[in-house]
């Protein structure tokens, strides 16, 4: 999923990143493997787990008070809160608050376990992964007050087969079809009349379970149950499109007035109980959104903390290269200022059709001025230089350099210039296509003083910020490089590489934004995709990473570092290892 | 008098920006803080003292790209004078041209021309702007290749002349209804003059002085859109050196490097105020009776 904003770098495009290295055990029943050997790469290392037991109410926060309104300043509306639409980090923070999935995470001293939410466990499988079971909990209501059914989660997932709702993950959708390519040629959505035949999901609502049935082993199920796509949706008050604004809530939260582009509230949910549910709290009364400034005047604000600001905090409003040193340099708001890594590695695209050498793509990757483009962008404070495809924190990462990317962040123009040389193609036109910010501006000025040291001529082209990944989403789109970036839906590779790197799946919006197509890697990640043995499937992933890396599909550039102020008042607020954002759970005003 | 000599003194350093840049032994364009490790700090801001002024970088660098301020200021006053010099030249000529013609023909050229300068006067220039010029882009540049200079600078000439002529036009129109009813204006009807002649040699001469004035006061009014317009993002955009953007970027970074804000900053000021001056010392010395 992409960060919701545009303003940093050149704006990031990445699923819910979820940060933890430590193979985490899959399953409860009988047959997927519970294994906890920790594969991923010493200091990044983050302690994982399953627990099945779980039961509401959340763990309190230590010195919690209840009561009152917390500000959150963001500089766009979000696009989608549709439950069928979500997948963008910031969606899935205030999805966590009005939504409820099957499963989900409790977050607690930097220790992330999954959990069922709606459902009593992370789910059963008697026969190695091919079918999943999940018991619906008591007492769980949607805001109306009406009970949760099982078959209110099959429509749930029923509605993201329709042909409108293409931004949610679709990772639930082509399991249940059973086969890579399209998934809506399986079943069109629920609005053409036809339902699910519960020979792939049964819901049953008298024993209060849903059940699904795949043709291969999915390991991995008891994750894909986090995301939105198991939203429960009434079919009664599906407002189809409508719903993207102003969605039934099932969490603790609701929303209470919605103007697009200008504010939202959320007040609390009289219906949700919270012996329901083992990690949502409902401290706050109130949270105020507005919507609509510009990224630099809300960190301002934030940093000055005035009035009503003093009790703000932002999810997607990372601090801007601009504050960074006033942050770092000010005990008192470095105090109040989140800093961790998130699961997203950045990179700079290079679109695989248009340039189909490898050996051009390998002198690109020499000649980019990596370090150019993260000073300008902030600094070590925005992240270490990357050099592989998955971040240190999946599991199974290897530390691979292949191009020494890490030892000169500066770029060596001399080696693209001899690639160049050898090819007699000195001098050959690049097209730069970059998200027109103040900053991303810069950075053009950078990269083309960089890439032109390498031999290449680069043209500089500026994309309006709010489509810009419409724009290079398009399969026939002008450019050659374009940035973006991408981290991990839950802790295993297959939410990396295969979502981003399987050429089959090349379409207009698709992930796939370089356009990368091997035929031997995508046979890899089918037979990877299956493995049961999954800490010999992360060691996997990080093999094929390296395989990936020899044809450059893109410049990977920074293994993301979030960096983000709150006001003063504001209490309990954590950088999320799920969402790489704060998170808005167990949030509260200090007195 | 001051006011002229500096006012003479940026049109010099336009003209020799050049030739200053090369006995500075700088360019506008050189990233200098990112080549060089040591001139910018980790957040990308200029070490040393007000913005990293010294004996090399005489105004200091720029933050995060670490180009240098001094030549950055220079190639900037070229942008801003030959914008507006070029928009105030247009907007005078067109603008003169079109108020003498319709007030001394009359009629019904009168009326017509009357009610086209009413409707562009009418026009909300800015958002004019702000909507135009990302459609000039996609009319004129292919997707390959880079927003060509001249199309910018063109585009921004023709946007500031296309909007602001009416100013002229109206002016010389009344200046042009009183004069052509005057004794002087008849009798050189009726010796059998042509119109050209009586524009001429009977009219012109008589409207060289607001024509003057009008042309001082317009050139620091374009001066200031123009800026304006960079601030913006509609106007001049990376690398050609401008002042508005300059401003923009101060006031981004304004908290923790005031100096890349104040250099632009008194510039554009000390440069529009001197122009004002001129412009109403000119006005003093051509056109007394008017207030």
């Amino acid at each position: 999923m992409r960060r919701s904003t545009g303003v940093r770098l050149v704006a990031v495009s990445g699923l819910l990143a979820l940060a933890a290295t430590a193979c985490g055990g899959s399953s409860t029943g009988g047959g997927t493997k519970t294994d906890d050997g920790k594969t991923g790469s010493g200091d990044s290392a983050l302690s994982f787990s399953v627990d099945n037991d779980a039961k509401g109410p959340a763990y309190d926060v230590p010195g919690h008070t209840t009561g009152g309104t917390v500000h959150l300043l963001e500089d766009v509306d979000f696009s989608h809160l549709d439950p069928a639409r979500i997948y963008v980090n910031n969606l899935q923070n205030v999805g966590l608050m009005i939504h409820r999935q099957l499963t989900s995470y409790i977050e607690k001293d930097g220790k992330i376990t999954l959990v069922g939410d709606l459902a009593t466990n992370t789910g059963e499988t008697s026969d190695g992964g091919k079918t999943w079971t999940f018991t619906l909990r008591d007492n769980v209501k949607f805001q109306d007050g009406s009970d949760i059914k099982a078959s209110d989660i099959k429509y749930g997932v029923e509605r993201g087969f329709d042909a409108a709702y293409t931004e949610g993950p679709s990772y639930l959708y082509e399991w249940i079809a059973g086969k890579s390519g399209n998934f809506r040629d399986f079943y069109e959505g629920p609005y053409k009349g036809k339902s699910l035949p519960d020979t792939s999901v049964k819901a049953d609502d008298a024993a209060k379970t849903i059940t699904f049935f795949f043709d291969q082993p999915r390991p991995d199920m008891p994750f894909a149950g986090g995301l939105m796509t198991t939203v429960p949706v009434q079919k009664a008050k599906d407002t189809k499109e409508k719903y993207d604004t102003n969605p039934q809530s099932t969490g603790p939260y609701m929303i209470s007035e919605h103007h697009i582009d200008k504010d939202m509230t959320l007040v609390k949910n009289p219906a949700w109980d919270a012996d329901s549910d083992p990690l949502r709290h409902q401290y706050v009364d109130t949270f105020a959104f507005e919507f609509g400034s510009e990224a630099l005047v809300l960190n301002k604000r934030l940093i000055a903390a005035n009035g009503e600001d003093a009790s703000a905090m932002s999810l997607s409003t990372l601090a801007l290269p601009e504050v960074l040193k006033q942050i770092n340099e000010t005990p008192e708001v470095k105090a109040r200022t989140l800093v961790g890594n998130t699961a997203f590695v950045l990179v700079t695209n290079i679109n695989n059709t248009r340039i189909t050498d490898v050996e051009i793509r390998k002198a690109l990757l020499y000649a980019y001025p990596t370090f150019q483009h993260r000073q300008i962008a902030g600094g070590e404070s925005v992240g270490d230089f990357a050099s592989t495809v998955m971040s240190p924190t999946v599991p199974g990462y290897e530390a691979f350099d292949l191009y020494g990317q890490k030892d000169h962040p500066q770029g060596q123009p001399e080696k693209a210039m001899e690639i160049l040389k050898a090819k007699g193609k000195v001098g050959m036109q690049v097209v730069y296509g970059y998200s027109n910010t103040p900053t991303g501006q810069q950075v053009a000025v950078a990269v083309k003083a960089g890439l032109e040291k390498g031999g290449f001529k680069v043209v500089a082209k500026p994309i309006d910020r709010k489509n810009f990944y419409d724009v290079i989403g398009k399969v026939n789109n002008t450019y050659d490089l374009y940035g973006g970036g991408w981290g991990a839906d839950w802790p295993s590779g297959s939410t990396v590489i295969p979502p981003t790197m399987d050429g089959r799946k090349i379409a207009d919006g698709n992930p796939n934004y370089q356009h990368f197509n091997d035929p031997d890697i995508n046979k890899e990640m089918d037979r990877i995709s299956l493995e049961t043995d999954l800490v010999q499937a992360s060691k996997d992933w990080a093999a094929l990473d390296k395989k990936i890396m020899e044809k450059v599909p893109f410049i990977p550039r920074i293994y993301d570092r979030a960096t983000q102020v709150y006001g003063p008042k504001v209490g309990g607020v954590y950088l999320s290892k799920v969402l790489g954002e704060p998170s808005m759970n167990g949030v509260y005003l200090k007195k | 008098m001051v006011s002229a000599y500096v006012v003479l003194f940026f049109i010099l350093v336009a003209i020799l920006a050049p030739l200053i840049a090369k006995v500075y032994g700088k360019n506008p364009y050189i990233t200098y803080g990112q080549d060089t490790p040591g001139l910018l700090d980790d957040y990308g801001f200029p070490t040393g003292p007000h913005g990293g002024i010294n004996k090399y970088f005489w105004l200091g660098l720029e933050p995060g790209l670490g180009r240098d301020v001094f030549t950055q200021l220079v190639y900037g006053a070229r942008t801003s004078l030959f914008i507006a010099g070029s928009a105030a030249l247009l907007t005078t000529t067109f603008g003169v041209l079109y108020g003498i013609v319709t007030a001394y023909l009359g009629g019904w050229v009168d009326a017509v021309g009357g009610r086209i300068m009413d409707i562009v006067y009418a026009f909300p220039g800015l958002l004019f702007i702000i909507a135009f010029s990302p459609v000039v882009e996609n009319v004129f540049v292919q997707p390959d290749e880079e927003t060509p200079v001249w199309l910018r600078f063109g585009s921004i000439i023709f946007i500031l002349s296309v909007l602001g002529w009416v100013y002229q036009a109206r002016l010389i129109r009344g200046q042009v209804l009183s004069l052509r009813e005057r004794e002087f204006v008849d009798a050189a009807r009726m010796s059998g003059a042509s119109s050209w002649r009586i524009v001429r040699h009977e009219l012109l001469p008589n409207l060289w002085s607001p024509i003057l004035v009008t042309f001082s006061l317009t050139l620091p009014a374009l001066i200031t859109t123009e800026a304006a317009l960079a601030f913006l993002g509609v106007g001049i955009i990376e690398p050609i050196p401008d002042w508005g953007r300059m401003i923009n970027r101060g006031a981004q970074v304004y908290t923790e490097d005031l100096s890349y804000m104040i250099f632009p900053g008194l510039a554009l000021f000390v440069l529009v105020l001197c122009f004002n001056l001129l412009g109403d010392s000119v006005r003093d010395a051509l056109d007394p009776k008017s207030t």
